[in-house]
Parts: structure tokens; C-alpha cells; sequence
């Protein structure tokens, strides 16, 4: 059983700064789990440290029931996938693939063995004899992995070995690592930064910020249920729109959400469906509407329905994005706007104090000229609500 | 100033601005007509010859007579060409006084490729335990290693000599105090800490240890440094002359620069022997100049940039 | 029951096992130690001892210990008035060599080197041509350039002055003059070593970007602007360090000294290096030989952090 079990593991730098005040986690045997999280939470060094790259501070690390804290990377039988694909740069891609089991002192035969059956699989077999320097990007990410697979590890480890692709041989990695993975149920740990792969690939999604856990579950848990604001923010492109709102409660069990000056009606069925909001008294706290909640209102009378002013508009064929700004204040997590997405920067461009640039995704049909005025419809049963601590109301 | 001196520096200094500032030249740094090519050429041409003279002036001269050799500029015109001056240099050294030129030969070879190889393996290990283990004491290490890259030679001969008194006359003594050297060191310890880290890592997951990777990753893919660090220690070792003075008194010991000095002070003074010497002392290092030539003046021009 | 338990598992969240770095730090001692034994024995330790040395009347192969002096060696060669005339000679000798050599030979490095730059064929022959007398040991280069400068009317560089001047340049002496020898010498140093210093700036010129050159010629720049404005700049660095190391090696003067001049005529062309070590190995003064080169090296870092004052503050400022 190859489980990984992170108890109360702390890492904690020589010149004091605390990367990792403390990570709970178990991995189950041959799950994908991913950790994700916008550059700086601590993914890649909690990876390092299960790799045993870096130090663990405090706490322990078991891998497959073992305590491996003070063993060596060899000892704990892992293989890893490095962004840059750290080829031997003297070596042909079979002796690349080949070293570790050397180093193992394997008999020659079982190593060609190995790296053959590799070589299959990642259809790298006519390039066996080949130098790192000769081969492509897309074939350096695959001998990266055949290194990793002919060692049948307990763990593979992989950090965010896809970033150096262009996009559209990422996309089709992607599918590959993941297809690759299940064929041999080796759990895996992999990190990124882009929430797309991590949605796409992980049986689990461990979002991390600061060092620190904000919620692991599996994906389509983690964008229907998201446990705080970072995660409402982080998952789902484009992202939440999140925002400072206060909540009225009336006496037949139904609710308005302010914005701006304007009021959103929630039925008494939707509070009534959602456990602490029932209880929920009236007073501040924060809203999240997907842009996907967002629809075109039928008529002006609709209580679910805001007014805004389209600002620009993006139609994409598929969809069409109106981004406006609302007079509300946002409420998104300041790390999420670390976020290498375009959309940040608009924030900062457009955005003035007490302001938030929203989105909204709508049917292709829909035509919205720049400046123009449009009634939006909210899907109240949509929305989420999180207190003042950031923590979901559900 | 001298008026040859002066000359030249004027002569250049046309060369390069006269031409610069031509304004009926097309503007831009590689622009030019094929008029300015061939100044360019003759320019190059004439500064080429006027600096190859001395050298020229040298082999011509081995092999021409010796009365032929001092005989103003006539002494570059080949004429009465032979290999005397070869055959008398290895005649004249031909007894334990005079010293065996064959000698002269093995001492400069020996030293040289201890030197260079034993150099080659602990100054490169020492490079690599700095540039990319950890390990208490990294930093001092390090500084003490630059310091005395900055230290010259000069600081230590007199001392040096002292110590090693009781070693004179030996093959000994003319390499052990270079084997270890911090530039090479440091050398090694830039290209080392160039190679990305995720190269080591790797070799630290699949089971490598420090000495492993060091062999069987690391030295295979630092070609060009061992390539630089060889062509320099060669090169210093050969020339060596300052240190050989104060500890070699007999030839049987003696390396070719300080034979070629010995012979030189030591009347009569057959110049085109002198020169056959000459000759053939720097046979080696031009030949492997010439083939690694660009090797060479990469590793000048980089250790340089480096600085 | 249940409280043991709860106590051993929280008893078992222990503190991790020491690190593994042990086993590095002695494979890093390992790896170091020959080089450092090494440097340690024949460097360090000289070092330390030309202090030693210094203080001392030391004469090799005498039955007698050495005596205790103290700082007389640095009284008689800087302050006696019959002794210290050769010493400060000698100081005076290495400045003005210094002085005359690293203005000329980075100059004429910087001249070839925007020679070569261009793209024409052939510039690696002429690069070869310039560099092959840095390949040269020095020692062979002053022997060679001995009967170059010999001063009858059949040396080859009188024979030369000769030619070219129609015989109305009369032979010179140019190393039994004191006012010729060391400009001689000079000479001679700055051949050997120019190509050393052309290579150098050479790949600092090709350092820089041609596209600076084109947004310059585009603002209307011409050549000798382009020069100061785009290449000057662009090389700072490159030609500080240039003069850095031509200043040091110009004052560690040896090998020419030894072979052609001896130091002469009347210490013309003495250095402090070359009085050293006849002192040392020549007068069988040790001790003296070790005073005159802790002064030696004193100068020389009191000049290499002066330069690097000086140097660096102007590429600061720029």
C-alpha cells in the first residue's frame, strides 16, 4: 500500500520564515492528487520535502506506512518529474532512463527490460539512442517520465512538468500523464499552478495557500462546495465574482442581498435549504456569483435581477463575456488576484476604490454594446455565502 | 616614446578613427563599401606583419647560419637554409655539465603534466565540494579560495624557496607548490554552479551519491571547463620560469625556459642555435594552440568576462 | 486504555531523525581536502612565513640559527640611505612601467580589437596572429627580443630604423641605455601581452547588442559617436577589468628583467620583484628577499583597492 501521510508536517527556513506551519493530508494508494495554489503557497515545497530535497522541520512524513523523515530520496522509493525534465545531457535517452536502475545495480538485462516496456509506452522507442540536445520538448517531457516509470516507485512526484509546453501540447499531455497513470495505479503527487490541469487530471485537489491547506476534495466538490473565499476565488475561470455584501433576513424565511444600491431577493426555499444561513443573522457578509450564474432577465420585474453597465464585452463565439463594474466592494482573497490571468490586471486598471470589475458569461445570441445598460438575471439558488471570516455558509 | 611606438599608435589610431568618421561612408556601425574593405585589409595586413616579425625573425633564423641571423633586416631573408642550428643544439648538450637538451625536454614534460593532470582531478573535485555540497565550513573555504586567487605568486616565491630548500634540483619541487591552484578552482566552481541544480537533484533521486554524480554526471557534461583549465595549466607550466630560477641550479633538473636563459648568458652566443632552441621549446604549446585554438581564446576571453 | 493511547500517539509525534547532510559534509571534505592540503602547505603557509621570514637574518646553508632583528630588513631597504636607493629604485622602475604599460597596451588592445570586429573573412587567422605571442613563454619572448634590441647596426630593430629612415636614425642601445632600457622592455611586455587583452575586449565588443548601434544610427548618430556613445559604455566593465589585471601583472615584472637587463645598466630597469629574489637567492639573503616582497605585496593591494575604489565608483555613478 503506497499511502502517503502528511502529520502536522512544518517547514520552517534557517533564516526563521515558516514556508509550512503545518500540513495534514493522507493520499490514498494510487490516487492523483494535486496540489495547486498560486505561486508561493508552499506546493512545490511540500513536494520537495516528500521528495526529500528539502528538510522537514517539524512533524513527520509516512510513506507507505513508513516514517521517512530522515531517509534519503533513494530510500524512499520515489521518482520524479522536474519541470525542466533535468535530462543527463551526456547521456542517450536509454542510458537517461536507465540510471537509477543502474545506481540500484540491477542486472543489464533487467534494465533494458524496463526501459524498453517504458519506451513503449511513451512511444519513445525509435528514439532510444538519441541525445537530450536532439529532441523536442513534447519527447523530453516523456523521457522525463520514462525515468520516472522504469523505476516503479511507490510515489511519482511530478512539479508543474507541463509548463514548458505550449498549449496545445499541454493539452494532449495532459490526457496522456493521466491515462499513463491510471494504467499503472502508482499514487501520484503533482503540482501546478494552473487550476485547469489540476481540475482536469486530480482524483483529489489539494488548494494550498500560504503554506497552509484551504481545502482538498475532488474537483467537482471543489467548485460546488468550496469551503472559503480563496477556493471560491481559485477554482473556475473566469473567476468568482465575490463581493462585500450585508444579508436582510425577513420574518417569512426569505432574504435580500444588497448591491450597491440595489437588492437581490432570495427565496425562502433557498435559505431554507442551506443549513447556517437558515440561522444566519442579518448583517454583513460575502457573496460569490460564478459568471455562469449569471443569465439575460426575461423582464424588468425580475426580483433575481441587478442592472449594470456593460464595460467590455467579449464575444467568443462560444460564449460572450460581459465584464462590468459593480459599486460594490470586492471581497476576492488578495492572493487569488496573484493569479496569471488577464482578467487581474483589468481590476487594477478599471477598478476604483469601493469598485470591482465582474463578470458575466452569457449566450453567444447576446449582443451588448460597450456602455450599454442591461438587466442581469441571478440565479439566487447559485449563489454562495461566506461569512466574515471567509469560511462557506452552507 | 619610441618612434616605432609612436608611429604605430598613430598609424592605428587613424586607422580605426579616420575610417570611423569618414562621413561619406553609409552610417551604421557594419556599413561600408568595398573601398573600406580593403583598408580594412591592408590595415590588418601591415599591423599583422609588423607583429609577427619577432617571431618570424626566430624560426627564419634557426635555420640559417648563425653569422646570417645578426645581420640587421637581412636576417629575415631565407637563405642558406639548414638544419644546423637543430643538430647543433642537441650536440652542444651533450654532457652531465652542459645538461642533455633530451633532458631539458623530459624535465619541462613531466612537470608540466603532473601539474596539469593532478590539477585537472583535485582542483576540479574541490570545485565541485563548493559549488555544490553543503557543508559547514563552505564559506570559508570559499573566501580563502578567492583571496588567493587574488594573491600573487610573487607574495609566496621567497618563502616558497626557503621551504623547500632541501628539495632543490628535483622534479619534485618544480610542480608540487601549482598541482593545487585557486583559479583553477575557481574556474570549476563557476561552470559548476551553472549547471542547474534540478540536474543534481535528479541524480540524488535515482541513487547517486556525491562522488557518483560528481563522476558520472557532472564531469561528463563540463567538457568546455576541463577544456579551459587543461589549455591554461598548460600553458603557466611550461612557461614557468620565475620559480625554476631560484630552485634548479643543475640541468639535469632544468626545464627549457630557464636552459634557454642558461644558454643564452653562456658565451658564445650562437644565435642561430639559440634560436633552433627556441623553436623547439615552443613547438608544443603553438601546436596546441593551433589546434584548440578555439578553446583557447574562449577560456581567455571568458575567464576574463568572469572576472 | 484510551488515555495511553491518546498519550503514545501524541508521545509519537517525535522530533524527525537527524539530517542526512552528515553524510555529505564528509564527502565535501573529502573532495577538498587534497586541494586544500595543498594550497594550505605551498601558499598559506609561505604567506604567513614572509612575515616570519622578514623579521629575521636568515641565510641558507649556514651553520648559525637565524637571528632575531625585528623590523631592521624594512629599516635598511626603505629608510638606509645607502641600501634603499636600490629599492626605491626598483619601486620607481615598477610604476613607471606600470604607468607606460596599461594605458599603451589596453589602447592598442581596444584598437585591434575594433580592428577584428568586423565581419570580414579571415579575422580569425588575424586573431590567431595577434594572440600567438601571448602563447609564448616570456622567457623565450626576452631571450628573442635580446638580439632584437642588440645594439649594433645588425640588430634587427636598428637594422629596421635603418631601412626605414634612409640611415639617418642611428643605432640605439636600447638596453645598455639607462634612459632606453626599460621603455625597451616596456615595449617588449606590451607585444607579449596585447593579444591577451584583445581577446578579451573583443568578446566584450561582441557582447554588445547591434541592435544599440542600430537605434543609434537611427538617431542620427554618427561613427565616432556611435563610438562613445554605444561602445564605450557597452564595455565599461570589460576594459576595468582589463586595467585591473594588466596593472597587476605589469607590477609583478620578472622574467624580461632577469634575462635581458639583469637589471641594468645601473638599475634602470630593476623591480622590486627581481631585487627580491636576487637578494634572496643570489646574496643568500633571505630575509631581506622576504621584506622587500611583504612591501611588494602590501603596495599591491593598497593599488588593487584603490583602482577598485576609483573604477567602480564611475561605473556607479554612470
Amino acid at each position: 500500500m503506497s499511502t502517503i501521510t502528511y502529520d502536522k508536517m512544518r517547514k520552517v527556513y534557517p533564516d526563521g520564515t515558516e514556508a509550512i506551519p503545518g500540513f495534514d493530508l493522507e493520499v490514498n494508494d494510487g490516487e492523483f492528487m494535486v496540489f495547486v495554489g498560486p505561486s508561493g503557497c508552499g506546493k512545490s515545497t511540500a513536494l520537495r520535502m516528500t521528495a526529500g530535497l528539502e528538510e522537514i522541520t517539524g512533524g513527520r512524513l509516512l510513506i507507505g506506512g513508513d516514517v521517512v523523515n530522515g531517509k534519503s530520496p533513494q530510500e524512499r522509493d520515489i521518482a520524479m518529474v522536474f519541470q525542466d525534465y533535468a535530462l543527463y545531457p551526456h547521456m542517450t535517452v536509454a542510458e537517461n532512463m536507465g540510471f537509477a536502475l543502474r545506481m540500484m545495480k540491477m542486472p543489464k538485462e533487467e534494465i533494458r527490460r524496463r526501459v524498453e516496456t517504458a519506451a513503449e509506452r511513451l512511444s519513445l522507442t525509435a528514439l532510444l539512442d538519441r541525445v537530450p540536445k536532439n529532441l523536442s520538448g513534447g519527447q523530453r517531457q516523456r523521457v522525463a517520465m520514462g525515468r520516472a516509470i522504469v523505476r516503479e516507485p511507490q510515489v511519482f512526484l511530478m512539479d508543474e512538468p507541463l509548463s514548458n509546453l505550449d498549449a496545445k501540447l499541454r493539452v494532449q499531455m495532459r490526457a496522456e500523464i493521466a491515462a499513463i497513470q491510471h494504467q499503472l495505479g502508482v499514487t501520484t503527487l503533482y503540482v501546478t499552478h494552473d487550476q485547469v490541469e489540476a481540475m482536469t487530471m486530480g482524483d483529489r485537489v489539494a488548494v494550498m495557500k500560504n503554506g497552509r491547506l484551504m481545502q482538498c476534495a475532488s474537483p467537482q466538490e471543489l467548485y460546488d462546495r468550496p469551503a472559503n473565499v480563496f477556493v471560491a476565488g481559485f477554482i473556475g475561470s473566469p473567476k468568482m465574482n465575490l463581493f462585500k455584501s450585508v444579508i436582510d433576513r425577513d420574518a417569512d424565511g426569505r432574504a435580500r442581498i444588497r448591491f450597491g444600491e440595489q437588492i437581490v431577493e432570495i427565496d425562502a426555499e433557498v435559505v431554507a435549504a442551506n443549513e447556517r444561513l437558515r440561522g444566519y443573522p442579518s448583517g454583513p457578509l460575502v457573496v460569490g456569483m460564478r459568471p455562469e450564474a449569471l443569465s439575460v432577465a426575461s423582464s424588468d420585474d425580475d426580483p433575481h435581477s441587478l442592472v449594470i453597465t456593460a464595460d467590455v464585452v467579449e464575444m467568443l463565439g462560444s460564449e460572450t463575456l460581459v465584464h462590468f463594474v459593480a459599486p460594490v466592494e470586492t471581497a476576492s482573497d488578495a492572493d487569488v488576484r496573484d493569479r496569471a490571468q488577464a482578467g487581474d490586471e483589468e481590476e487594477s486598471i478599471l477598478a476604483k476604490a469601493g469598485s470591482t470589475v465582474m463578470c458575466a458569461r452569457l449566450v453567444p445570441a447576446v449582443r451588448v454594446p460597450n456602455g450599454a445598460s442591461l438587466r442581469l438575471h441571478v440565479d439566487a439558488s447559485a449563489l454562495y455565502f461566506f461569512d466574515e471570516e471567509g469560511q462557506a455558509i452552507r | 616614446m619610441s618612434e616605432i611606438a609612436a608611429e604605430d599608435a598613430a598609424a592605428y589610431r587613424k586607422a580605426v578613427i579616420g575610417i570611423a568618421t569618414d562621413p561619406s561612408k553609409k552610417v551604421g556601425r557594419l556599413g561600408g563599401g568595398p573601398a573600406r574593405k580593403v583598408l580594412d585589409y591592408a590595415v590588418l595586413l601591415i599591423v599583422a606583419a609588423l607583429f609577427f616579425a619577432p617571431i618570424a625573425y626566430m624560426v627564419i633564423g634557426s635555420f640559417k647560419p648563425s653569422a646570417e641571423v645578426l645581420d640587421g633586416l637581412s636576417g629575415f631573408v631565407p637563405k642558406d637554409l639548414s638544419l644546423d642550428n637543430y643538430r647543433g643544439v642537441f650536440a652542444r648538450f651533450d654532457s652531465p655539465s652542459t645538461g642533455y637538451f633530451a633532458n631539458f625536454y623530459l624535465t619541462s614534460t613531466i612537470v608540466s603534466v603532473v601539474i596539469v593532470v593532478g590539477g585537472l582531478i583535485i582542483n576540479s573535485l574541490a570545485g565541485y565540494a563548493l559549488a555544490r555540497l553543503q557543508w559547514k565550513g563552505r564559506n570559508l573555504a570559499l573566501s580563502i579560495v578567492v583571496l588567493i586567487v587574488i594573491l600573487p605568486f610573487e607574495a609566496i616565491a621567497v618563502p616558497l624557496f626557503y621551504m623547500l630548500n632541501d628539495y632543490r634540483n628535483t622534479y619534485f619541487v618544480q610542480f608540487i607548490p601549482f598541482v593545487a591552484n585557486a583559479f583553477s578552482i575557481y574556474l570549476f566552481y563557476t561552470f559548476f554552479i551553472g549547471i542547474p541544480r534540478q540536474i543534481q537533484e535528479a541524480a540524488r533521486i535515482d541513487g547517486a551519491g556525491p562522488w557518483k554524480t560528481f563522476f558520472l554526471i557532472i564531469a561528463p557534461m563540463s567538457k568546455p571547463v576541463f577544456a579551459s583549465v587543461t589549455i591554461l595549466t598548460f600553458l603557466a607550466a611550461w612557461s614557468s620560469f620565475l620559480f625554476p630560477v631560484m630552485v634548479v641550479d643543475q640541468p639535469q633538473y632544468r626545464p627549457l625556459p630557464l636552459a634557454i636563459s642558461v644558454f643564452k648568458a653562456e658565451p658564445p652566443t650562437d644565435w642561430g642555435q639559440i634560436f633552433a632552441f627556441g623553436v623547439l621549446l615552443v613547438l608544443p604549446v603553438v601546436i596546441v594552440f593551433l589546434l584548440f585554438q578555439r578553446w583557447f581564446v574562449q577560456s581567455v576571453a571568458s575567464s576574463g568576462l568572469k572576472g | 486504555m484510551a488515555a495511553t493511547l491518546e498519550t503514545a500517539a501524541a508521545g509519537s509525534v517525535s522530533e524527525p531523525p537527524p539530517e542526512k547532510p552528515l553524510k555529505e559534509t564528509r564527502s565535501a571534505l573529502l573532495m577538498i581536502s587534497p586541494a586544500m592540503l595543498l594550497l594550505a602547505a605551498f601558499v598559506v603557509i609561505p604567506f604567513v612565513m614572509a612575515f616570519w621570514l622578514s623579521l629575521h637574518n636568515v641565510r641558507l646553508d649556514s651553520p648559525r640559527p637565524s637571528t632575531w632583528m625585528g623590523l631592521e630588513q624594512y629599516r635598511r631597504i626603505l629608510f638606509d640611505p645607502d641600501l634603499s636607493a636600490v629599492f626605491y629604485r626598483s619601486l620607481i622602475n615598477n610604476f613607471l612601467f606600470a604607468l607606460f604599460v596599461v594605458p599603451v597596451q589596453t589602447g592598442l588592445a581596444l584598437a585591434l580589437a575594433l580592428l577584428l570586429n568586423r565581419p570580414l573573412r579571415g579575422m580569425a587567422v588575424f586573431r590567431t596572429f595577434f594572440f600567438m605571442p601571448v602563447v609564448f613563454p616570456m622567457a623565450l619572448v626576452a631571450v628573442v627580443w635580446t638580439l632584437i634590441y642588440s645594439r649594433d647596426e645588425l640588430g634587427m630593430l636598428n637594422g629596421f630604423i635603418n631601412t626605414v629612415s634612409f640611415g639617418h636614425l642611428g643605432p640605439y642601445d636600447w638596453l645598455g641605455d639607462p634612459k632606453l632600457a626599460l621603455l625597451s622592455v616596456a615595449i617588449m611586455s606590451i607585444w607579449a601581452g596585447v593579444g591577451f587583452q584583445m581577446v578579451i575586449i573583443l568578446a566584450g565588443l561582441q557582447g554588445i547588442p547591434t541592435s544599440l548601434y542600430e537605434a543609434a544610427s537611427i538617431d542620427k548618430a554618427g561613427k565616432w559617436q556611435q563610438f562613445l556613445n554605444v561602445t564605450v559604455p557597452g564595455l565599461r566593465n570589460t576594459l576595468i577589468f582589463v586595467v585591473m589585471i594588466t596593472t597587476i601583472f605589469s607590477l609583478r615584472l620578472f622574467d624580461q628583467v632577469y634575462i635581458m637587463t639583469q637589471g641594468g645598466p645601473d638599475n634602470a630597469t630593476s623591480t622590486v620583484m627581481y631585487q627580491a629574489v636576487t637578494t634572496a637567492f643570489i646574496s643568500n639573503n633571505v630575509g631581506k628577499g622576504a621584506a622587500m616582497t611583504v612591501v611588494f605585496v602590501c603596495i599591491v593591494i593598497v593599488i588593487t583597492l584603490i583602482q577598485r575604489r576609483v573604477l567602480r565608483q564611475e561605473s556607479e555613478i554612470s
